[in-house]
């Protein structure tokens, strides 16, 4: 019988254990990469917004022709996948990404502040649609997020803001009290009023057209800007 | 809700479970070869022509229904470069239904050191012992009907003999003949990597099969530890865990070559493969007391240990990518049953590439197997490099080995048979 190479197994696992540190260090080096990254993002459509802010109390009235936020409504979108992928790769009770999704809420609210500001200013038929989602328990939740990307498709007038109901975020808690949201979600607010789950696409396409009717009744100034505004997903 | 955190918990501890302990065993391959590697190169330089002393040979060939393929298996016996008076042949007959008897007796009136003898069908284990009870040589090998050996082969493995004393089975390496379909061409990489461990398992004394195709044993071997058994279809590696069992010597040579013919379907491929996994269960639950027993050394402690893990590496792979699959189905009908499939948005980006720990260690594990192949292809044919069968190996392989493992497990678990054909 060959003798046991005790040499060769505790050699063995030394270098299995150093390779399984060298991975463990490499992906902790590319999570935290990627998390500033998103910080950086953050930091970015933080300034972006400010600058909106002060140019609209800058120009009033007259900044109704020039307000346009395709850039800004690109990156909070592309923001909202970056955060929902990292929730998936590290978890969503991972400190760093709790706290970036806690400030891309805050940089939501704000830009729907600023944009609902900027609407009711300069009568832009635009739609708001607040949406306030769960991780946990919410079987119905990943059916509402479907109907919503296909409202966001066919009506280019809809805004749509997602927050998550648990996150600890006294904005946030604000804003459920203010628009009364009840709570167990999924709830979609649609410009003010709160709907529970909504059970096909075609129930929640016939309160949006509703929405869209008593809109284009009222004379809008600006429908060429507001239909440059795209579209897209944003958790 | 619950499920899906109990299932990734499980998935998680499982996937690092077989992660470590697979990456263990490659690293341990690895090093071992990297070690021996001027030693393998030396040998594998040695002329076979230096050999001197010629120990006697028998050679025994169990046929059943070979018409086909025991002409060129008795024409490469023959061909062998080895004196003719050390060198015998006795073919065995094994109640074929076709005319391999007739194409025997044709060889057997031309070449008077073949003998041929003619049994009932009993199966390949009783067809090896019938022709080893009439065996009077030093050295007994056995070789498959559908199997040619080099030239060169026998003087390769018969030095090992006279030079250790101690060896009491010789294996060769087994290569695939003429590999022509994507199945053969995956064999043919997988058997290249084989050549590698298997050399390397002999240095640590680990070898657990010993093929049919051309292993030399001593003829005490037989003495000592008895005839070939029935073993659950897999008689070579019965034979190697009871040589083991016995602290018999199992060496190898690792450029003396055997041609075999690969299965060349799927379908084929399915049953062999079903039946070497369904005979190391089998044997393994026979020879239990191996495991992990510092009395039978490296084969206790490390091979027999990790083959079982692997199996259960690859059924819980198996298990968790259909429960990943299905719940991907499954979200797609929700989403075609809420919207269809017209909203669609695709964007790439690297930062969507994902670096998570496993996916990392997944990799890593890919790049020292390719090593440990291409490390393989040099030592086997020397060539580096990437050859188009091991690229058919890395894509068909994963997608064909589960179905036998599994199939293996569910007949160890309900006591099922497996079939030689």
């Amino acid at each position: 019988m060959q003798p046991i190479q005790t040499k060769t197994y505790f050699f063995t696992l030394f270098a299995t254990l150093a390779l399984f540190v060298v991975a463990f260090a490499i992906s902790t080096y590319i999570t935290q990469k990627k998390t500033e990254e998103l910080k950086s993002d953050e930091d970015k459509i933080s300034i972006n917004i400010l600058s909106l802010e002060t140019q609209y109390d800058l120009l009033k009235d007259s900044s109704c022709k020039t307000f346009n936020r395709d850039t800004l409504r690109s990156e909070l979108d592309t923001l909202s996948s970056k955060l929902q992928f990292m929730e998936g790769q590290v978890g969503d009770d991972n400190p760093d990404v709790f706290r970036l999704k806690r400030y891309y809420s805050l940089l939501e609210i704000k830009d729907y502040l600023l944009t609902k500001k900027m609407s009711e200013q300069c009568h832009f038929d635009t739609i708001f649609i607040l949406y306030f989602y769960a991780n946990k328990d919410c079987p119905d939740c990943q059916t509402q997020e479907f109907y919503l990307r296909a409202i966001r498709d066919e009506y280019p007038q809809t805004e749509t803001y997602s927050f998550d109901y648990a996150l600890d975020l006294p904005a946030v808690k604000t804003l459920i009290t203010l628009h009364s949201i009840p709570p167990k979600p999924p709830v979609i607010d649609i410009n003010g009023k709160a709907y529970a789950s909504f059970d096909s696409l075609d129930s929640l396409d016939s309160i949006i057209k509703q929405y869209i009717k008593i809109a284009t009744s009222t004379p809008s100034i600006a429908t060429t800007t507001v239909s440059k505004l795209k579209k897209t997903s944003h958790k | 809700m619950k499920l899906t955190l109990y299932m990734a918990t499980a998935e998680t501890i499982l996937l690092y479970f077989f992660l470590f302990v697979t990456t263990y065993l490659e690293i341990f391959i690895l090093t071992t070869y990297l070690g021996r590697r001027k030693e393998i190169e030396k040998e594998g330089k040695r002329s076979p022509d230096d050999l001197s002393v010629f120990l006697s040979v028998t050679l025994v060939v169990p046929c059943f229904n070979e018409e086909k393929t025991v002409a060129s298996t008795l024409d490469s016996v023959l061909a062998l470069d080895y004196p003719k008076d050390k060198l015998k042949v006795i073919a065995v007959d094994d109640g074929s239904t076709d005319t391999t008897w007739n194409v025997l007796s044709e060889y057997h009136k031309k070449y008077p050191q073949i003998d041929i003898l003619q049994k009932e069908n009993g199966g390949k284990y009783t067809a090896l012992n019938y022709g080893i009870e009439h065996c009077t040589t030093q050295l007994i090998g056995c070789l498959d009907a559908d199997s040619f050996v080099d030239p060169k082969t026998l003087k390769k493995i018969v030095r090992r003999f006279v030079e250790d004393p101690l060896a009491m089975a010789v294996t060769p390496a087994i290569r695939i003949h003429k590999p022509s379909t994507v199945v053969q061409m995956v064999q043919s990489a997988e058997y290249m990597f084989g050549i590698l461990v298997k050399k390397v398992m002999s240095y640590l004394g680990a070898i657990h099969v010993t093929p049919g195709p051309f292993t030399i044993f001593r003829k005490e071997v037989f003495e000592k530890i008895g005839p070939f058994r029935h073993a659950h279809n897999t008689e070579d590696m019965e034979i190697a865990f009871r040589m083991q069992a016995n602290h018999l010597k199992i060496d190898n040579v690792h450029n003396a070559w055997i041609y075999t013919v690969g299965p060349n379907s799927v379908k084929k491929l399915y049953k062999q493969r079903l039946r070497w996994t369904h005979g190391f269960i089998e044997n393994s639950k026979d020879y239990k007391y191996l495991f992990f027993n510092k009395k039978y050394g490296n084969l206790g402690l490390l091979t027999m240990p990790t083959a079982v893990i692997l199996i259960g590496a690859v059924l819980s792979s198996v298990f968790f990518m259909l429960y990943n699959l299905i719940h991907f189905i499954w979200v797609k009908i929700i989403e075609f049953r809420a919207i269809g499939f017209t909203h669609i948005h695709i964007h790439f980006s690297w930062f969507f590439i994902s670096t998570k720990l496993t996916i990392l260690l997944g990799a890593m594990l890919f790049i020292l197997l390719v090593t440990l192949m291409t490390a393989a292809r040099h030592m086997v044919e020397g060539k580096r490099g990437i050859s188009k069968n091991l690229i058919a190996f890395f894509v068909v392989y994963p997608l064909i080995s589960p179905f036998w493992v599994i199939k293996s497990v569910y007949n160890a678990v309900f006591s099922k048979t497996t079939s030689w054909r």
